[in-house]
């Protein structure tokens, strides 16, 4: 099986090293993007396996970053985690009905970052030997 | 009903509990008050800035922190030594994150609002000013021997 692929959308690099300093000993091919416009595309482009995605960013926020993968039969499915200084229930119930499957408010913890792609990718990921047989 | 455009919480207090928290939890480092008789360095530091504005309110947070003590979270941060843009960007996202605490706090108090992206200066330390209406919670903190400056503008309305 092939390395996931794991997209980090964040306008800020200090962020983005962060994301990818939490995933140094994660097997898995790392991507970037700095606004919601560039995640787009870089998404369109790669296909990734998931998406950590920053609300506040120039260009295109998160949320309208969201919205146009809903509508794009490819990343409709993707699953997205949110990773926001933001924390606002408004916020996070509008991404929660855009189907993003977690939201880690800033300060985060390498770990707790790591074990919720760790659980989300194990699970869209999940090897055909272990459906269960189709009788 | 009147609507009072007092914030039921202390601004001081606000700014505290955020700007230890991400210290603690982002940096693993401890802060302490900084006593009067400390002599605050004369340095050129950075000046991080970020607003949080909502329909009741509108606020600026500055943090101003030293060139070294910038470079030393950076690399906490990222996890290796940082250059310039990237110590820049670094200290704009720790005052992102200390204003996103604050955000919340207000927000629980009547006072939602939405954060700006951090500006980055460098230069001589500043003091903002409180005008009519306004108010200002202005803290000096020492973090081992350096010596971080927090303050805070806001402005509310019912």
């Amino acid at each position: 099986m092939s390395l996931p692929k794991i997209l980090s959308v964040d306008d800020s690099r200090t962020m983005r090293m962060m994301v990818k300093r939490a995933f140094r000993d994660f097997q898995c091919e790392l991507f970037e993007a700095a606004d919601g416009a560039e995640g787009l595309a870089a998404a369109i482009a790669n296909k990734p396996d998931l998406i950590v995605l920053d609300y506040n960013m120039p260009v295109m926020d998160g949320v309208t970053m969201l919205r146009n993968m809903r509508e794009n039969a490819e990343l409709k499915r993707t699953p997205v985690i949110m990773l926001s200084a933001e924390d606002s229930n408004e916020i996070i119930s509008t991404v929660a009905r855009l189907g993003v499957r977690d939201y880690i408010i800033k300060p985060f913890e390498d770990e707790n970052l790591l074990s919720k792609v760790t659980r989300i990718i194990t699970l869209e990921r999940k090897p055909e030997t272990d459906q269960p047989p189709v009788v | 009903m009147m609507i009072s455009s007092q914030l039921p919480v202390s601004l001081a207090d606000t700014v505290e509990l955020a700007l230890k928290e991400i210290f603690s939890k982002q940096l693993k480092l401890s802060l302490v008050p900084a006593i009067a008789s400390d002599e605050i360095p004369d340095l050129k530091v950075f000046h991080a800035s970020v607003s949080i504005t909502g329909e009741r309110v509108k606020a600026s947070v500055l943090l101003q922190i030293s060139e070294a003590f910038a470079a030393k979270a950076t690399k906490i941060l990222i996890g290796c030594d940082g250059e310039g843009a990237e110590i820049e960007d670094a200290t704009g996202e720790l005052c992102n994150m200390i204003s996103g605490r604050i955000k919340s706090e207000l927000t629980t108090a009547g006072f939602p609002g939405v954060l700006g992206t951090p500006t980055i200066t460098f230069g001589s330390r500043i003091d903002l000013r409180d005008t009519i209406g306004s108010e200002l919670s202005r803290a000096e903190w020492v973090c081992g021997t350096d010596h971080i400056n927090i303050q805070m503008l806001i402005h509310t309305q019912p």
